[in-house]
C-alpha cells in the first residue's frame, strides 16, 4: 500500500512539468480507481465467482452484468453487501477486509455497466408468445399464473443474465439450474426402472441416499424407495422442455429474452 | 422422570446411589411414556478420571467427545443390531434455544445428557426423557469474531462434579455438574485477535486440555493444560515454534509469527505413555504460501505431548508447506495392533489430503500410508511419508483445479474404528476446487487468508461413507451419499455403522458390507457426530439434524 502510493507521488513529481496540477489529480485518481478494480477482479475471482461466475454472469447466484442493484443504490451500499452478505438469502459475508471488499465493490461496480443500455427486443410481445403460442405458461410460472412444471419464471431477470436465459431458450439442457445450499441440482431428467420392471422419467424434484421424488411430464409426482431400482439413469443434459431453436424465429426468442428480463420478481 | 425442583443436587448426590429405578406404571393410569417407569431417580453424575481411562467397561456411558481416549468412537452395546435395526424410531427430540449449526456431540452420565448448542450454551437434559434439568446460556459480546468457521460448539468434558465447555469469544468455564452454575472460567486467548473455542476441551487426571480456532486470521496456536479445580493455565505449547527453538527455521524470516497452526478440534491420550495426540491446523496465510517459505512446522502436522508438560516429544508432518488449508486437526485415532507381526501402539488418521496414515505412536515413525479418496495434487507419499507433490498444483492468480477442495477429502467429522471388524471407517468428500491465491498483508484479527476456492458443487461433487481396512487403509465397501456429507460416523457392537447425510438422512449401515438397512429422514442436513448410550437398560443412538438432537430407540 504505501509502496503504491510512493509511486503514485513520485510520478507526479515527475510529470509537474508535462501537465497541469487538476488533470494531473484526475489521472492520479483514475489510476488509484483502475488499481482497485484490478485487485477487485482478482478478489471477485477468489471469493465471488463460484456464485455470479467468473465474468460476473452469474450461475447459481445472480448475474451482475449490467444491473441495476436492488439493495445497492450506491457503490459503498455494495461494500455492505460484500462484508456482511444478505441476510436470508444464499449470499453470506466475505472473507475480506474493509479495503478489499471496497475493491471487490469497485470491480462490480463496472460490471454493472458492462450491458447498459436497452434490453433488445420488445418485451411485450414476448410476453405474448411466452402466455400464448410458444407455451412456456404450459411450464412455468409467472407471478402464480401458469403450470409450475418447470422453474419458476417470476423473478428470472433479477436472477440470470441475457446469454444465460438465451441460451435456457435455445439448449434447455444446458442450462439446468443447480439446486439451493450447494445440493444436487433439482429439473435434472432422471430415468429409472424399478426392479418390477416400471419404467419412470421425469425432473428429478429430491434425491437422496434412500429416495428419489420425480415429476413426469404430465405432472405427477412418483416417490420412489432406492432400494427397488433396477436401474438410475441421470440425463446430465438432458431436459423435458423442448428445444426452441426450430420452433422460433430469432426475433421471437429476442422478445421472449426480453420479456423474461423484464421480470425482476413478484408484482 | 421426575425431577424433584428445588432440590439441591448435592443432596440428592450424597444419598442416592448412582441409579435406581422404582416404582411402575398403575394399571389403565394415562401417560405420556407408557413404556417409562413411573419414577426413575439420578444422581449428579461424578465421573472421576479413572472413569474416563476405563470409559471402554461402561458402554451405557460416553463420557468424552470421542467416546474413548483412544477415539474409536465405537460403541461396544449390541442391543441394537444388524437384526432389528429396522425398528429403530424417534423417542424425544431436543430442539435447540437459538438456531444455528448443531454440531454437539453429548455426552451421557448416569442417566443425565450434556448438549452443547449454538453459539456457546450448555444444556442438561434428561437422557431417559429429554426434558430439560438445566441450561446455561453464555451471552455473547457485540462483536464477537468467528473468522474462518460458523458459530458452533461441538461438546462439554466432564470430570468428576464439573462439566467443561470452551466458548467462541475465547473462554474456558468449569461449571457445576448438578445446576449449570459458574464454577470458575478463564480467558485462553483474545478473541478480538481472532481466538475462538468451538471443541469439546479434553479432560485427563485433574487437567482440561484445550486448543484453539483463529487458524484464518494468522494466529500463534497452541495446546494448553488447565488445572480442573482452580482454572490456573499449567502449561502451554506453541504450534508455531519461535526463535532460537527447533522448526523455527522452516519459516522464512519472521513468517513464523503470523503462522497459523490453529488446535481447533479435540486430542486423543495414551494414558501409559501419558501423550496428547493432537492434530494441527493449517499455515496461515492459507493459499499464499510464497509469504512462507520452508515446510512451516508444525502446521498439517500431529503434535505429540506430554501431558504434564506439554513437552513436545515427537511430531509427523502430513503435508509439508500446505497451499491449501488441508488441516491435520482430523481425530487421531489409537490403536494396539500387531504390525508384522510384533504388537505395536499404532495412530491412524484419514488426512484432509486425501491420504491415510498409519504411525508408530510411541515414535512418531512413518509406518504406512495410502490414497483413501481422489486427489491430484500428489504422486503418493516417500518411504518417510512425505508427499511427492506434482508441479503446478499450487493456488494461482488465475485459479488451479485440484481435488480434494479445501474443506478436504474429510474434515472435523469424526471417523470410527471398530476392534470388532478391524475397520476404519469415515465420511468422505470427494470434491475438487479451483484454487486461487492473492496478495495478503497481515493484521491481527483480520482475516489472513492470501485467497479462496470456487468449489465443482452439486452434481459434480459426491459424498461417501468408504470403510477402511485400518491398517492397510484399502477400501472395503462404500456407500454413496450424494452430497459431500459434514457428518462423522460411529461404528457399534451391534454391526452397524450409524452417520448423517446433508440431504437429512440418519441411517445405519452394515459395517462389514455397507449395505444400508436403516434410515429416517429429519428434513434438514445433519452436521453432527452420532454417539450412542443405554438408559435404564436400553439403547439409544443419537444424532441432531438441523435444530434438532434425535434420539433414537427400538419400539418396545
Amino acid at each position: 500500500m504505501y509502496l503504491d502510493r510512493g509511486i503514485a507521488c513520485l510520478w507526479a513529481l515527475v510529470g509537474l512539468f508535462a501537465v497541469g496540477p487538476t488533470e494531473l489529480v484526475a489521472q492520479d485518481r483514475d489510476a488509484q480507481l483502475e488499481r482497485s478494480q484490478d485487485r477487485g477482479q482478482q478478489l471477485f475471482a477468489a471469493h465471488c465467482a463460484r456464485c455470479h461466475g467468473l465474468a460476473g454472469n452469474g450461475g447459481e447466484g445472480p448475474s451482475l452484468l449490467g444491473r441495476r442493484f436492488e439493495r445497492a443504490a450506491e457503490q459503498s451500499d455494495l461494500v455492505r453487501i460484500v462484508l456482511d452478505g444478505i441476510p436470508g438469502t444464499a449470499m453470506s459475508r466475505t472473507w475480506v477486509d474493509e479495503s478489499e471488499a471496497a475493491d471487490i465493490a469497485a470491480y462490480v461496480w463496472t460490471l454493472a455497466r458492462v450491458a447498459e443500455g436497452p434490453i433488445p427486443g420488445d418485451a411485450e410481445s414476448g410476453r405474448r408468445l411466452f402466455e400464448g403460442s410458444a407455451g412456456c405458461s404450459e411450464c412455468h410460472i409467472v407471478n402464480g399464473k401458469g403450470v409450475g412444471l418447470g422453474p419458476d419464471m417470476s423473478d428470472i431477470g433479477a436472477r440470470r443474465g441475457l446469454p444465460f436465459l438465451r441460451e435456457s431458450i435455445l439448449l434447455p439442457g444446458s442450462s439446468i439450474p443447480q439446486g439451493p445450499i450447494s445440493l444436487h441440482s433439482s429439473f435434472l431428467v432422471v430415468s429409472v426402472v424399478m426392479k418390477d420392471g416400471t419404467e419412470l422419467r421425469g425432473m428429478r424434484v429430491t434425491e437422496d441416499a434412500f429416495a428419489l421424488n420425480l415429476r413426469d411430464r404430465r405432472g405427477r409426482y412418483h416417490s420412489i424407495n432406492k432400494s427397488q431400482i433396477a436401474s438410475l439413469d441421470r440425463e446430465t443434459g438432458a431436459s423435458l422442455m423442448p428445444d426452441y431453436r426450430e420452433r422460433l424465429t430469432e426475433d421471437q426468442v429476442t422478445n421472449i429474452v426480453a420479456y423474461m428480463a423484464s421480470l425482476r420478481g413478484w408484482r | 422422570m421426575i425431577v424433584p425442583r428445588g432440590i439441591r443436587w448435592a443432596v440428592l448426590a450424597s444419598v442416592m446411589p448412582l441409579l435406581v429405578a422404582c416404582g411402575a406404571s398403575s394399571p389403565g393410569s394415562r401417560s405420556a411414556l407408557p413404556t417409562s417407569p413411573a419414577v426413575s431417580t439420578t444422581a449428579v453424575p461424578v465421573v472421576p478420571y479413572q472413569r474416563l481411562v476405563h470409559s471402554d467397561s461402561e458402554p451405557a456411558n460416553w463420557l468424552t467427545y470421542s467416546g474413548s481416549y483412544m477415539s474409536h468412537r465405537f460403541s461396544a452395546l449390541d442391543q441394537i443390531n444388524k437384526e432389528n435395526v429396522a425398528g429403530l424410531a424417534p423417542v424425544w427430540v431436543y430442539q435447540v434455544k437459538n438456531p444455528g449449526l448443531v454440531e454437539t456431540t453429548p455426552l451421557v452420565v448416569d442417566g443425565v445428557m450434556y448438549v452443547t448448542e449454538p453459539p456457546s450454551n450448555v444444556a442438561a437434559l434428561d437422557a431417559g426423557t429429554g426434558r430439560t434439568l438445566w441450561r446455561w446460556t453464555r451471552p455473547m459480546p457485540d462483536g464477537v469474531k468467528n473468522i474462518g468457521f460458523p458459530r458452533v460448539n461441538r461438546g462439554v468434558a466432564v470430570l468428576d462434579d464439573q462439566v467443561f465447555v470452551g466458548t467462541l469469544d475465547g473462554y474456558l468455564i468449569a461449571l457445576d455438574a448438578g445446576s449449570g452454575s459458574v464454577r470458575w472460567e478463564v480467558e485462553v486467548a483474545d478473541n478480538q485477535t481472532g481466538h475462538s473455542i468451538t471443541m469439546a476441551p479434553l479432560a485427563i487426571d485433574g487437567k482440561l486440555i484445550v486448543g484453539i480456532s483463529g487458524g484464518e486470521t494468522g494466529i500463534r496456536g497452541f495446546v494448553d493444560a488447565y488445572d480442573a479445580a482452580t482454572g490456573e493455565r499449567l502449561w502451554r505449547t506453541w504450534t508455531i515454534p519461535g526463535p532460537g527453538e527447533p522448526g523455527n527455521d522452516t519459516w522464512g524470516g519472521d513468517s513464523w509469527r503470523s503462522g497459523a497452526g490453529a488446535t481447533w478440534l479435540t486430542g486423543s491420550y495414551d494414558p501409559d505413555l501419558n501423550l496428547l495426540y493432537w492434530g494441527i491446523g493449517n499455515p496461515g496465510p492459507d493459499w499464499n504460501g510464497d509469504v512462507r517459505p520452508g515446510d512451516n512446522l508444525y502446521t498439517a502436522s500431529v503434535m505429540a505431548l506430554d501431558a504434564d508438560t506439554g513437552e513436545l516429544r515427537w511430531h509427523f508432518q502430513y503435508t509439508p508447506h500446505d497451499t491449501h488449508d488441508w488441516d491435520a486437526n482430523q481425530i487421531q485415532v489409537l490403536l494396539d495392533d500387531d504390525w508384522e507381526g510384533e504388537p505395536r501402539k499404532l495412530l491412524v488418521t484419514a488426512n484432509r489430503n486425501a491420504f491415510y496414515y498409519v504411525l508408530d505412536r510411541e515414535t512418531g515413525e512413518f509406518l504406512h500410508g495410502v490414497e483413501y479418496a481422489k486427489q491430484t495434487w500428489s504422486e503418493g507419499l516417500d518411504e518417510n511419508g512425505r508427499a511427492i507433490v506434482i508441479p503446478g498444483t499450487e493456488p494461482s492468480y488465475k485459479g488451479t483445479l485440484v481435488w480434494p477442495s479445501l474443506q478436504g477429502s474429510t474434515n472435523w467429522f469424526s471417523p470410527s474404528y471398530s476392534p470388532l471388524t478391524g475397520g476404519f471407517y469415515v465420511a468422505v468428500r470427494e470434491m475438487g476446487a479451483v484454487y486461487y491465491k492473492q496478495d495478503v498483508d497481515f493484521e491481527p484479527g483480520q482475516p489472513f487468508l492470501g485467497g479462496g476456492e470456487q468449489r465443482l458443487d452439486g452434481d459434480q461433487a459426491q459424498g461417501w461413507v468408504y470403510a477402511l481396512d485400518a491398517l492397510t487403509g484399502e477400501r472395503r465397501w462404500q456407500f454413496n451419499l450424494l452430497s459431500p456429507p459434514w457428518s462423522g460416523v460411529m461404528a457399534t457392537g451391534g454391526g452397524l455403522v450409524f452417520g448423517g447425510s446433508q440431504e437429512g438422512n440418519i441411517f445405519a449401515l452394515d459395517a462389514d458390507t455397507g449395505e444400508p438397512l436403516w434410515s429416517f429422514y429429519v428434513g434438514a442436513a445433519t452436521r453432527t457426530n452420532p454417539m450412542s448410550y443405554a438408559h435404564l437398560g436400553k439403547q439409544y443412538v443419537v444424532m441432531s439434524g438441523g435444530y434438532g438432537v434425535f434420539v433414537f430407540g427400538l419400539r418396545d
